[in-house]
Formats: structure tokens, sequence, C-alpha cells
């Protein structure tokens, strides 16, 4: 359901472009938060910092925290 | 994560929210405290002492943890850092992301400050999916 629509404008654009390939991520992404569903995959797409995790990276469970220190 | 021992593994991004002045030095100051072995330590300095993270805070609080003053003081000051925390506003905008804290667990979002149960039940359904 959420994957036709960000496919689409990807391809429409420019399948090359690193940053439209974001955007249609951001896309699918923005849809998942707002529907309260999962994002496919979408956090393994995230940069990480292994000093910034705790457990296992085989867990069964990812959980990824946005946070501000102030 | 005690209580998921081996079962969860818990990925922090950095989101410095724009309306917070000294939330980028405090940010990057943590990641220069990671690459002497004392991100978490850190981490839970500044959410105890929030809001003073003033670049002599920043430093006081390396001291307390014993890390070694002059790298981490070059580390802030050269703002050694900038990038990867600019890359991981970046990573959470294009997500979404709007306001702190988010939790993504298993890519599922689950949006602010929540009772520990709902992390319980919410951890629960991801390890009953996954199986």
């Amino acid at each position: 359901m959420l994957s036709s629509p960000v496919v689409s404008l990807r391809f429409a654009i420019s399948p090359s472009s690193r940053r439209v390939y974001t955007i249609a991520f951001g896309l699918t992404a923005v849809l998942a938060l707002g529907l309260g569903c999962r994002a496919p995959g979408a956090q393994d797409r995230l940069t990480v910092d292994p000093t910034m995790t705790k457990g296992p990276a085989t867990a069964a469970v990812t959980i990824v925290e946005f946070s501000d220190y102030q | 994560m005690k209580e998921f021992d081996g079962r969860v593994r818990l990925i922090y991004k950095d989101f410095p929210l724009p309306s917070h002045a000294l939330a980028i030095p405090a940010h990057e100051a943590a990641r220069c405290a990671g690459a002497q072995g004392a991100y978490w330590p850190y981490h839970d300095i500044l959410y105890r002492r929030q809001p003073h993270f003033e670049r002599d805070d920043l430093v006081g609080y390396a001291i307390e943890l014993n890390l070694e003053r002059a790298g981490f003081e070059r580390c802030v000051d050269d703002r050694t850092f900038r990038t990867a925390v600019m890359t991981d506003l970046e990573e959470a905008r294009e997500l979404g992301v709007r306001s702190t804290p988010t939790f993504l667990i298993n890519g599922k979002p689950l949006v602010g400050a929540h009772p520990v149960e709902n992390f319980r039940d919410a951890i629960a359904d991801a390890l009953e999916a996954a199986r």
C-alpha cells in the first residue's frame, strides 16, 4: 500500500539521484509515522555509530531512539 | 533493556532541536566522550545536568568521568563530530521525525514520552512478530 506512490515518484524524477531516493524514502517513512504502521526496512538504512548502541546487533528487536539532550 | 536482555538492541540517534541553542554542542560532546569509550556514562550525565551545556560544563562532565581532558577539549573545539550529528538530524527529518523523543521499534513508531508499560508491550509485540 505504501510502496507504490514512492516507487512512482522515484522513477518519475531521476532514478540515479541520491536526493530523489532520499525523498522517496522520506515519504515512505512519513506515511508510516502518520499511519502508525511499520516502514519496511526504514531503520536498516540509518547510519549507526556502534558506540551509541546497547545490546547485540543480532537482537530480534531494534529500538531506534531519536532524542535531544536539552 | 535488562528485562529483554539479549533480545533488544537500542540505537541512539542525535536529534538536537533547533530551539535548544546548546543542544548541538552537547550532542557533539557526547560523541567526543564516545571516542574515549564513555558514550553512555556521558549521555547519562547530560540528562541529569540539562540544560547546563556550556563549554565549561561539557568539559567538566568529561573530567568527572576521568576522560583525557586535552583530547576531549580538542574534539569539542574542533567540532570533530559536527557532520555525524548533522547526518543523524538529516536522517531523522527524512524519516518524518518532528519531536523528541521518537522511537522506532522494529520500524514501528512510538512518539513522545510513554510509561514503561507501553515500551514493554511494544517490545513484546515486536518479539512475537519476529518469531
